[in-house]
């Protein structure tokens, strides 16, 4: 049995300079990631071991193939840690016995732990025959179910005793995958102080890191739901089913469920992750002021040719072939990094810079876990993925919320504004009806001697007006109809008292676009004027009032009486009614609409026509009128 | 010798006094119309009407000093079945009109409106006629094609419009008259204002409820 000698000395070898002969994009974020795991792992030297106290690597060990619950026999060969079984052993499934063999000349002291950063996909630890990390299920049936190890750093405390003065055996039994990435990293023996930094430098960021974003992501998700649920807004359907995917392969990776090794399971979470990519890239995009208006169209191509292979590679039994329909998302993920990186740059504001960085690091983790995988990239410290997601997914939500706020803010302004122009004009149809008329009235009322029938007369003005005013604040579907038959409908038993008829023809209208409650109230007030008009300076007995959709679009209002016949506009007669028609005019003309005074047919009473456009024109600003 | 017809007994409830009188004067006014009492509060009208059978018809103003005037109307709907209330109202104003028709009311009457008007008014809701501005019209048309709450479950056919209550509605939406809705469709004024009042009990409240009841006895609904 040949012993493998273990190195003193538990530090890491430095990242080959491989990526240094890459360029563009990509090289770049693999660049700023092995600075970033440099800086994150850099420690100082650490000080000699003193004598009498263990701390021993190995990096070296032998290996054996063997599916029996004892260590084979024979069949042994050399190998050296870290073993990707994709490269050194591909065709092997199943189970593969690792042995390092050493020597201790005393048994220590203090207490001792053994540090195994990465054991896939599983395994299980013996030393001097005793088991160290038992519960460990193995995948007996191919069904995905055996426990999963592979972003789990295994800190094993040693049981006293188990340490023998002389030769020890260390057996690690592997259950693995030459097509995944299977195999065994350096294991170091230690005091379980000195390996704590080291197990926690894997520890934090593949499983602490992970469980809080996954806690962070349900929750975002519960609330988000809730508050859209109950007030039918807050974020938006996008945001919330990225976080439903985001969580799902997060549980995902933490090994929540089985792992997927069945064609239909595979499918499944190759088709959640080509739409969670999708997904989150036009994320991106949207949040981004970005001028790549090309990149969601192709996002959308790509992502809809992936999801239609993967029921088309599944009906063909291709399930090998399903895990190379990720490989397209790596251009999309690069495209994507440099787009934010070129728009960071020309924007240079916190809020880019944010997005940018965190996306970044994002495609870091995973070009660094598919350098792994591929065995391109050498023993690394820890995994960034799916830690790396975090910062882009607070990012992400901080971006959201400010967006929900900017748009709350805009929105009570605008509401704001709106309540201020309507009390505007308000003030202004009151100023200019209600307010002109009761002062009219007043003065009526303090005259000597007084006028009790004109006096009457402008109040009951005014408080026509007013109702005209109510009757337009309630414009409904952009309806002009119900609000003339309003008109009709008050005035008809007045007019009948006074022995005139007032005969309505009204035919349904289309919508009249721009139709707003000031505009309404001027049509209300031009057809009240007409009516009046035929009352008090026509003495007409009957009055008719008819509503048609006008045949070059819009409406026509007509209002016709059989009285004395018309006063053309500016061919003098009564002033008070040259006064009317005249503002009768400039109403109309705030209105965009046409306003047509003569005489009725055959020469009896007057015909008045308001042609209304199909669109208004913009009336808002409050004029003196 | 023609039978002469019942004189209509009219409770005044205003808390405006100059408009109390007013409308008291125009039922003292009125051949066939007597005053049954002129009352300024909600107290003032339920001592009125203690002990006495109720009158046929109550003018009612909404804001009284003492509390709202729908309770008077949920009153009234409980005690005095046959009794007709007339909302009095300065606008006409769907807020005002829709309310108390949802409490029950069988229509409404403008302040200022003229001796006649009011007269004429009093009449037709004495004898089951109901009023309805081409607005109110519009208004119900929107409401009753509006979807329910949910927790209202799924409308119930009280709940809904019948094709000729629909098409009468937007005729008066569209201005005209109850005779010209008639003539429109061929059938007497008196159908129309029958249409009319069913769409107005649809609006109340207390009648849905009843209704409900009603069905929920007779095992029409579960």
């Amino acid at each position: 049995m040949a012993a493998a000698a273990p190195r003193r000395s538990g530090r890491t070898r430095p990242p080959a300079a491989w990526c240094c002969s890459r360029h563009g994009p990509a090289g770049l974020v693999i660049l700023f990631v092995l600075i970033l795991t440099l800086v994150s792992t850099g420690r100082a030297a650490e000080p000699p071991v003193p004598p009498g106290v263990v701390d021993l690597t190995f990096d070296r060990a032998e290996f054996a193939t063997g599916d029996g619950p004892g260590a084979p026999d024979a069949g042994w060969t050399p190998a050296s840690l870290p073993d990707n079984w994709h490269f050194t052993r591909p065709r092997l499934t199943g189970f593969g016995w690792y042995r390092v063999v050493f020597r201790l000349d005393a048994v220590p002291g203090h207490a001792l732990a053994l540090l195994a950063p990465r054991v896939a996909k599983r395994g299980e630890f013996r030393l001097n025959g005793t088991l160290l990390n038992p519960g460990v299920r193995f995948d007996a049936h191919g069904q995905g179910d055996g426990t999963q190890m592979a972003l789990q750093p295994q800190l094993l405390h040693l049981p006293p005793e188990v340490l023998r003065a002389g030769t020890n055996v260390l057996l690690v039994k592997v259950q693995g995958s030459g097509a995944a990435y299977s195999g065994l990293h350096p294991m170091r023996l230690a005091s379980p102080e000195t390996l704590r930094p080291a197990w926690l430098l894997r520890e934090v960021p593949q499983q602490l890191i992970p469980k809080v974003l996954l806690v962070l992501l349900c929750a975002v998700l519960v609330i988000g739901l809730a508050t859209r649920w109950r007030h039918g807004h807050a974020l938006t359907r996008h945001l919330l089913l990225v976080t439903a995917m985001w969580a799902a392969l997060v549980a995902t990776n933490l090994g929540l469920w089985s792992e997927p090794v069945a064609g239909l399971g595979v499918a499944l979470i190759v088709t959640l992750l080509i739409a969670f990519n999708w997904a989150l890239l036009a994320l991106c995009f949207r949040f981004s002021a970005s001028s790549w208006t090309w990149f969601p169209p192709l996002l959308k191509v790509c992502g809809i040719a992936m999801l239609v292979a993967v029921p088309v590679l599944l009906a063909l039994g291709q399930t090998d072939a399903l895990r190379w329909l990720v490989a397209p998302t790596i251009p999309l993920r690069a495209l994507a990094t440099v787009m934010l990186a070129r728009w960071a740059w020309q924007e240079r504001s916190a809020r880019a810079l944010a997005l940018s960085g965190s996306e970044a690091l994002w495609f870091a983790g995973f070009v660094q876990w598919v350098g792994v995988a591929l065995g391109v990239l050498p023993n690394w410290p820890f995994v960034l993925s799916p830690a790396d997601s975090l910062p882009l997914f607070v990012v992400l939500v901080v971006l959201e919320v400010n967006r929900m706020l900017a748009e709350r803010d805009t929105a009570v302004r605008e509401r704001e504004a709106a309540i201020g122009a309507e009390r505007e004009r308000l003030l202004h149809d009151m100023h200019d009806g209600v307010g002109s008329q009761l002062t009219t009235a007043l003065r009526l009322a303090q005259q000597d001697p007084p006028d009790p029938p004109l006096l009457v007369r402008t109040i009951d003005d005014a408080l026509q007006d007013l109702r005209l005013i109510i009757d337009s604040l309630d414009l409904a579907d952009q309806a002009l109809l119900p609000l003339l038959g309003n008109l009709r409908h008050r005035l008809a038993p007045r007019l009948a008292a006074l022995g005139i008829r007032l005969d309505w023809e009204a035919q349904p209208l289309p919508p009249i676009e721009g139709l707003t409650p000031q505009s309404a109230l001027l049509v209300l007030r031009i057809v009240q004027e007409a009516i009046h008009n035929a009352v008090r300076h026509a003495d007409a007995s009957v009055i008719g009032i008819g509503i048609a959709p006008d045949p070059a679009g819009g409406a026509s209002v007509c209002v016709t009486d059989n009285g004395r016949g018309g006063v053309p506009l500016g061919s003098g007669g009564d002033p008070m009614r040259q006064r009317g028609l005249r503002i009768m005019g400039q109403r109309a003309a705030r209105l965009g609409a046409e306003l047509r005074i003569g005489p009725a047919a055959g020469d009896a009473g007057t015909r008045l026509e308001l042609r209304l456009p199909p669109k208004l024109a913009d009336d808002r600003e409050p004029r003196p009128v | 010798m023609t039978p002469q017809p019942a004189a209509v007994t009219v409770l005044v409830v205003e808390d405006d006094p100059g408009q109390r009188d007013a409308f008291a004067d125009m039922v003292r006014g009125a051949a066939g119309l007597v005053l049954y009492d002129a009352v300024g509060s909600l107290g003032a009208a339920r001592r009125a009407l203690e002990g006495r059978s109720p009158p046929d018809v109550v003018v009612l103003d909404l804001g009284l000093t003492d509390g709202d005037g729908t309770q008077l109307l949920l009153h009234l709907r409980q005690q005095a079945p046959d009794t007709a209330v007339l909302v009095a109202t300065v606008f006409g104003d769907e807020g005002h009109v829709i309310r108390a028709l949802e409490a029950g009311a069988g229509g409404y009457l403008l302040k200022d409106s003229t001796p006649a008007e009011f007269e004429r008014a009093l009449r037709l809701v004495h004898e089951g006629s109901a009023p309805l501005s081409p607005k109110i019209a519009s208004h119900l048309l929107r409401r009753f094609a509006a979807p329910r709450p949910p927790a209202a479950g799924s409308a119930a056919p009280q709940d809904r419009l019948t094709a000729r209550e629909t098409q009468i509605l937007t005729l008066v939406a569209q201005g005209y008259m109850v005779p010209e809705v008639a003539r429109s469709l061929h059938l007497s004024a008196h159908t129309v204002t029958t249409h009319i009042k069913h769409i107005y009990e649809k609006l109340d409240v207390n009648n849905r409820v009843q209704a409900v009841n009603r069905a929920r006895a007779t095992g029409q609904i579960e």
